[in-house]
């Protein structure tokens, strides 16, 4: 059944009747002179020229979210515990990096605990992804983790802007097949035999001259004390720059801010590259120096994740190389762990 | 004439061969076109390496907490006249024992942000020479600051009425996702134990809320003022595109004005919100 095709100009008017629906929406906007998916902004402001700075995980697991309150009464304590908003929500302009990150992390938001912050958030929102013609940055390497510039997971709807003029629609799940009216609207024709076919080739070949991964794991297991980390680290901040803009980082801290006797208890973003993420309060620290802390990010990532759900914590989106403040990028360390184990090293 | 890539090697590799340094921080070519990275090289044959150019905008000086470099008899490090400045203000503090420190300055003529435009620092430089160094490396540049680049940025604010400036870093402290790379990367942000970092008391809220926001990102600054040598770090590295660097400035210009002191000049001068003088103006509280 071929796809139906829609002009590309009609995108931001297409966004804003989705909007207009009572719902929520999220979409790519420029600032500057970089691109970053914000809420509560004009449709007409949709840019897809670039892959955005931060991930959608905000839509999902905001960076601070309230989750109950708290009230003392004399030695009792009153909660009254917060839902998550119950609002329908779309997002508009995810590259496919961005919506494989969903599939990727619904594990873990239900693992032990089902994560109601998530889950609800997660159940009322359709993803509408913006596939790559090529790819968008020279960061990228989405092909290295198993995941193509036009891959489908984690997406109700993908679009694939044929050329500048002209997108193909593919509505994929059942979300995405409940948006067909608004998306008739625009309609103009349909795709080519093939056309699709040859945009999904395309965006591979864009990115054929990055590696394969798939000795990093091995190499991880057998090698947690080796010099590598400490020479390849060096430059390390420790800040949270390559974990905030992740879409697949997750941690989260708990912190009670109180006003003498009540309060609210807050979820707010976490990263295990800080000095403190895992100080115990006996003052022992077990990654205590960057090098311990890098190589955790990339074993959690490469080896731990996947032994617990089955896949990579990691879509290959690259903005943790592009945006690192040194230039420390997890591509170029996962490659370079490549290169030892195909040399035996 | 060797250029300034290659007489970096040079100095570095003789350092490191004779025993002078235990190891030198630099720059080294990133991995994408206009990125170079921080690199710390041991051995002789590891100095080639060493790059500079106008990609090497990080302020190196940051690395000197480590424990890694604390620890080492001697360091060697790479320097521009922005960098030295920072250095500076580490040795007034104690932070960094001079003899402890090889200065491999370096003349620059300016670097680039990743957006191809020229900082402002470098626009106002006046130590694309510099001055204070054990080494230097590359020809002279002669310095030639535009007076008005520091506080041209700061006319947009003053005009603003300060609800329309409260409105203004609302939207600006909104953005702030507090990954702290503003604190990783500024060589004056040492503190063992950041105040953001203590929870008895709490002094900072670490959410990324407005009232959070506003509370790290002033104190950070306040902490900063009479310190900061306008390196641009913290801009540089903010993932989120926070102007740092017009509080910073603000502050700098508050501290010329009342105290007439400017820091990163003298490692002698001893830096007026943390000295105590009979002196000191007490007129606004007496």
């Amino acid at each position: 059944m071929p796809f139906m095709t829609m002009e590309h100009a009609d995108l931001p008017n297409l966004a804003r009747d989705l909007a207009a629906a009572g719902r929520r929406l999220m979409l790519p906007v420029r600032e500057g002179a970089e691109l970053f998916f914000r809420e509560g902004v004009d449709a007409a402001r949709l840019d897809l020229t670039a892959i955005p700075k931060n991930s959608i995980k905000e839509a999902l697991f905001p960076k601070c979210d309230r989750i109950l309150k708290y009230q003392y009464e004399g030695r009792e304590v009153a909660v009254e515990d917060i839902e998550p908003p119950d609002q329908p929500t779309v997002i508009f302009g995810a590259r496919p990096c961005d919506a494989a990150s969903l599939p990727i992390v619904e594990p873990l938001w239900n693992w032990d605990y089902r994560d109601k912050f998530f889950n609800q958030r997660r159940s009322r929102t359709v993803v509408i992804t913006y596939a790559c013609r090529q790819a968008p940055a020279e960061a990228c390497f989405c092909v290295s983790v198993g995941l193509s510039p036009s891959t489908e997971q984690g997406s109700d709807v993908v679009l694939y802007p044929l050329d500048e003029k002209t997108v193909a629609v593919n509505l994929l799940t059942e979300a995405g097949k409940a948006l067909e009216g608004a998306f008739a609207k625009y309609r103009k024709g349909q795709a080519e035999d093939g056309a699709v076919q040859s945009f999904r080739e395309g965006g591979l070949k864009s990115l054929a001259h990055r590696k394969k991964l798939d000795k990093v794991k091995g190499w991880l297991d057998a090698h947690f004390e080796h010099p590598f980390w400490e020479q390849k680290t060096f430059q390390c901040l420790g800040c949270g720059t390559c974990t905030f803009l992740c879409p697949t980082c997750h941690c989260f801290d708990i912190q009670d801010e109180s006003v003498f006797d009540g309060g609210t208890r807050w979820k707010n973003w976490d990263g295990c590259q800080f000095g403190l993420f895992t100080l115990h309060t006996s003052g022992h620290n077990p990654r205590g120096a960057q090098p311990q802390r890098y190589r955790q990010r990339i074993l959690h990532k490469y080896s731990i994740y996947p032994d617990k759900f089955g896949k990579i914590l990691c879509t290959g989106c690259g903005r943790c190389v592009a945006h690192c403040p040194v230039n420390l990028s997890l591509y170029d360390v996962v490659a370079s762990v490549q290169e030892l184990a195909e040399k035996g090293e | 004439m060797p250029d300034r890539t290659e007489q970096i090697r040079e100095i570095a590799r003789k350092w490191l061969a004779d025993g002078t340094v235990e190891a030198v921080v630099g720059w080294e070519k990133g991995t994408h076109a206009n990125r170079t990275a921080p690199v710390l090289v041991r051995s002789p044959d590891e100095a080639d390496r060493l790059v500079f150019d106008e990609n090497c905008t990080n302020n190196l000086m940051t690395y000197l907490k480590r424990p890694v470099l604390k620890g080492m008899q001697k360091v060697g490090i790479v320097a521009k006249g922005c960098d030295v400045k920072s250095l500076i203000g580490l040795i007034q503090e104690s932070q960094v024992e001079r003899d402890k420190v090889k200065i491999l300055a370096v003349t620059c003529p300016g670097v680039k942000k990743d957006d191809g435009t020229v900082p402002v620092k470098c626009r106002a430089c006046e130590v694309n020479t510099p001055e204070f160094f054990d080494e230097r490396a590359g020809e002279p540049v002669t310095s030639n600051p535009d007076p008005n680049a520091r506080l041209q940025e700061l006319e947009k604010i003053d005009a603003l009425s300060l609800e329309e400036r409260h409105g203004f870093w609302r939207t600006e402290f909104d953005k702030c996702i507090r990954c702290y790379a503003c604190r990783q990367a500024c060589p004056l942000c040492i503190c063992s134990r950041c105040i953001a970092e203590k929870n008895q008391p709490q002094w900072v809220e670490t959410s990324p809320h407005p009232a959070g926001n506003f509370s790290w990102n002033l104190i950070r600054a306040y902490h900063l003022a009479g310190r900061c040598v306008e390196c641009e770090a913290c801009e540089t590295a903010c993932p989120v595109n926070i102007p740092l660097m017009l509080m910073n400035r603000a502050l700098a210009r508050t501290v010329k004005e009342k105290f007439d002191y400017e820091p990163g000049k003298d490692p002698e001068a001893k830096p007026p919100l943390r000295t105590f003088r009979l002196d000191d103006d007490n007129s606004f509280i007496l």
